[in-house]
C-alpha cells in the first residue's frame, strides 16, 4: 500500500484540492492524506467547500514538545519542519502502507506513477535534484543559490518502509526540531539543505533523474514541454510526471514565479497552457475562498519598545566589540 | 596495457615540504606510481638548495586564460585551491587513464589500488566530510562548507570527466571566492552538484580515507596521548589540513627543510585574511552583555 501526503495551511487548501485531484485520477489505489499545520475548529468554515481527503492535523500527530518548536519558528519553518514527524506518525500509526511520498501542495501530477513505484521497490530513499545541466547563464536562481539552499528539492521525497528509512526519519526529525532555520550564512535552510546528507549518510538513496519529475522553473531551462497524443512530454522522449508550480501567484499570472528571473512567458510559450490549467483548476477549487484564512500557528508580531533607549544604552559596548573586531 | 594512475597534488612553494612527504608516501606502496607537484608559484622562486625528488609543473606552464585576473582577484588558499580543476584536467591530459588527487597535507598508509579499480567501472570519486548522521557535533557547518570533501577526488579519463572539469573550472575561475553566505566555498561547495549532475559518480564511503579534524569526531583512530594510530590498517589516508600536526609529521616535513621553504610568499594571489576568530568571539561575548538592555527593557514594557 502507498500513502501519499501534502502539507499545508488553511488558506493553502486549494491547492492540496487541486494536488489531491490529480493523484486520484491517475493513480486511484494510492492512499491520500493532507498534513494540516492549523486548526479546524476555530474557523468558521464552509464545509462543503471543503476536499473530500483526509485531513490530519499537526496537533494530533503526538510531535514532542511541539509547543517549543512553534515558538522558535516562524510559519515557513515551521510548516517544512514538521515533515519527517508526518513521515514519523505514517510509519508508527500505519503499519500496513510500504511506501510514504511527500509532495508539496502546489503540485499537479500528470502520470501514473508507476516510474516512482519501481524505484522504491529497488531503493529505500528517492529524491530529485534541481538541475542535471548546469545554467551556463548569470541569472538568479544560481548554481551557488542552490548549493546554498539544497541541491534536491524536497518538494517531493518518497520511502519505502526499511530500516534505513526509518534511521533517516529519526534523524532528520532531530535535526528539524532545533535547527530548522533559515540561516544561510550558518548553513541552514529549513528542512531542504539537511537532506543534502541523505546520499552520503544512509544506504540506497536514489537520486532521481528521469526529467519528467519535480519540472519547475529551476529546471526548465534543461526541460522542453510539449502536448502530443494526449499527453505531456518532455523534451519529447520522457512523460512528465509532476509539475511544480513553486512560487506562482493566482494575483500575478503573468510570473512564472517570485523566486526567479530566468524563464518568463514570453520566452517560453510551451508552459503557458500548464500555468493555464493551474490556475483554472485553482479557482474551481475556491482558491480565492480559501486564501485568506489565517493560521493559527502564526505568532503575533513582536513589538519593540524604546528603540531609541536601547540604541544608546548598547552604544559604549558595542563600539568596544568593533574596536575589538578590527584589531 | 593501459597506464596506472597518476597521483597529483596543488600548492604553493610554502608547501612544498608536504608535498615530498605525501609523495614519499605514495612511493612507499607504489613505486610505480607516477607523482606530480601542481606549483601555484613560479618554479624560479623556488630556494636553490632545494632539490625536489618529484617532477613539478607550475601554473605558468598550463598557459591559463585569465589566470591574471584569478591573481588579483582570489586569496592565496583560494588560488590554489581554484587551480585544481585546471591542473586536474593538465594530469589526466597527459595519463590518459586515471588521475588521484590528494591535498599537499595528506599521507597514505595503505596501498591505494582499489581506487583504481573503482575506476574501472565509475568516472568519478568523490568522498564526503562526514559518513554517520548525528555523530558530528554541528553537523551545519559541515552543510555549509560542503557535504564533500575536496581534498580528494578521483578521476577517469572519460567524456563525462571533460565535461565535468570544464564546468567546475569555470566556476573556480569566476567565482571561487570563500563566502559561506552565498554559498561559496572556493573549489568545494562546486562538489555538491556533482551526484545530480554526472554519471557514473561513486560516493566513497570508507571510513580509512582522507581522514581529517573535520571526521574525527566520527573516527576514533589515536590509541592513546601519543597519537599512536589505533590499528593502522584501517587508516589509508591522513589529511592534516588544519590539524595540530602530530609530532611524527613534523619531523617528516622537517627532512624537507620546512621551516625555510615556509618563508617564501606566494607570487600569485592576494594575501589570505587576518584569522579574527579570536577578536570575533570576544565581540560576541560583549555584545551579549548588550542583551541585558534588551532583557530589562522587555520586562518594563
Amino acid at each position: 500500500m502507498t500513502l501519499v501526503f501534502t502539507i499545508c495551511s488553511v488558506n493553502y487548501l486549494a491547492q492540496a484540492h487541486t494536488f489531491g485531484d490529480s493523484l486520484k485520477t491517475l493513480n486511484p489505489e494510492f492512499e491520500f492524506v493532507i498534513g494540516l499545520v492549523d486548526k479546524l475548529e476555530t474557523k468558521s468554515i464552509d464545509k462543503t467547500k471543503l476536499p473530500c481527503y483526509t485531513l490530519l492535523e499537526v496537533d494530533k500527530i503526538n510531535i514532542p514538545d511541539f509547543e517549543e518548536m512553534c515558538d522558535r519558528y516562524n510559519i515557513t519553518e515551521l510548516n517544512t519542519a514538521v515533515k519527517p514527524y508526518y513521515f514519523d506518525y505514517f510509519l508508527k500509526n500505519r503499519p500496513e502502507i510500504t511506501n510514504i511520498i511527500y509532495f508539496d501542495p502546489d503540485i499537479i501530477i500528470f502520470d501514473k506513477l508507476t516510474h516512482l513505484q519501481d524505484n522504491l521497490e529497488k531503493y529505500n530513499i528517492v529524491v530529485t535534484p534541481h538541475i542535471t545541466t548546469p545554467y551556463n547563464d548569470n541569472l538568479w536562481q544560481s548554481e551557488e543559490d542552490l548549493i546554498n539552499t539544497g541541491i534536491y528539492n524536497f518538494g517531493f521525497v518518497g520511502l519505502k518502509r526499511s530500516v534505513e528509512a526509518q534511521k533517516m526519519i529519526k534523524w532528520w526529525c532531530e535535526k528539524l526540531h532545533n535547527e530548522c532555520k533559515i540561516d544561510l550564512c550558518n548553513g541552514l535552510f529549513v528542512d531542504q539543505h539537511w537532506a543534502e546528507f541523505f546520499p552520503v549518510y544512509f544506504d540506497k538513496v536514489f537520486i532521481d533523474k528521469h526529467l519528467g519529475n519535480n519540472v519547475a522553473y529551476w529546471n526548465l531551462h534543461e526541460r522542453f514541454c510539449s502536448f502530443e497524443k494526449n499527453q505531456w512530454l518532455i523534451n519529447k522522449t520522457q512523460p512528465l510526471q509532476f509539475f511544480h508550480y513553486s512560487g506562482y501567484l493566482i494575483a500575478k499570472p503573468n510570473e512564472v514565479s517570485k523566486y526567479q528571473n530566468r524563464i518568463n512567458f514570453e520566452e517560453r510559450v510551451d508552459i503557458i497552457p500548464l500555468f493555464e490549467l493551474y490556475k483554472n483548476r485553482l479557482l474551481a477549487n475556491n482558491e480565492l475562498y480559501w486564501k485568506n484564512f489565517k493560521c493559527d500557528y502564526i505568532k503575533p508580531p513582536k513589538i519593540t519598545r524604546f528603540v531609541r533607549v536601547r540604541k544608546y544604552a548598547k552604544l559604549p559596548l558595542e563600539k568596544l566589540a568593533s574596536l575589538i573586531e578590527s584589531l | 596495457m593501459p597506464s596506472l594512475p597518476l597521483i597529483f597534488t596543488v600548492c604553493h612553494i610554502n608547501q612544498l615540504a608536504n608535498a615530498f612527504v605525501l609523495g614519499d608516501s605514495i612511493k612507499k606502496h607504489h613505486p610505480d606510481y607516477q607523482f606530480f607537484i601542481g606549483l601555484v608559484d613560479s618554479k624560479k622562486n623556488i630556494p636553490a638548495k632545494i632539490n625536489s625528488p618529484y617532477p613539478i609543473i607550475d601554473i605558468e606552464e598550463l598557459n591559463l586564460d585569465g589566470f591574471a585576473e584569478m591573481s588579483r582577484k582570489y586569496t592565496w588558499d583560494e588560488l590554489s585551491a581554484d587551480c585544481k580543476p585546471f591542473f586536474a584536467q593538465y594530469f589526466l591530459e597527459k595519463n590518459k587513464n586515471k588521475i588521484i588527487y590528494f591535498d599537499c597535507t595528506s599521507i597514505i598508509y595503505q596501498p591505494i589500488s582499489f581506487l583504481s579499480e573503482i575506476l574501472d567501472n565509475q568516472s568519478i570519486i568523490l568522498v564526503p566530510q562526514l559518513l554517520h548522521a548525528g555523530v558530528h557535533p554541528d553537523e551545519k557547518q559541515i552543510l555549509n562548507t560542503g557535504i564533500f570533501h575536496s581534498g580528494f577526488f578521483a578521476l577517469k579519463h572519460s567524456t563525462e570527466v571533460v565535461s565535468f572539469l570544464n564546468w567546475w573550472k569555470e566556476n573556480t575561475k569566476t567565482k571561487g571566492f570563500h563566502d559561506l553566505c552565498k554559498g561559496l566555498n572556493a573549489d568545494q561547495l562546486w562538489l555538491e552538484h556533482v551526484p545530480a549532475m554526472f554519471e557514473k559518480v561513486s560516493i566513497l564511503k570508507e571510513e580509512g580515507i582522507n581522514i581529517g579534524y573535520w571526521n574525527l569526531s566520527e573516527r576514533n583512530i589515536y590509541s592513546d596521548e601519543n597519537k599512536t594510530l589505533i590499528d593502522e590498517k584501517k587508516v589509508i589516508s591522513v589529511n592534516f589540513k588544519g590539524l595540530k600536526y602530530w609530532k611524527s609529521y613534523k619531523n617528516l616535513i622537517e627532512q624537507y627543510q620546512d621551516t625555510l621553504l615556509k618563508t617564501v610568499k606566494p607570487s600569485y594571489g592576494i594575501p589570505n585574511p587576518k584569522d579574527k576568530t579570536f577578536q570575533k568571539n570576544i565581540a560576541k561575548n560583549i555584545r551579549a552583555i548588550n542583551y541585558i538592555f534588551d532583557w530589562f527593557l522587555d520586562k518594563i514594557s
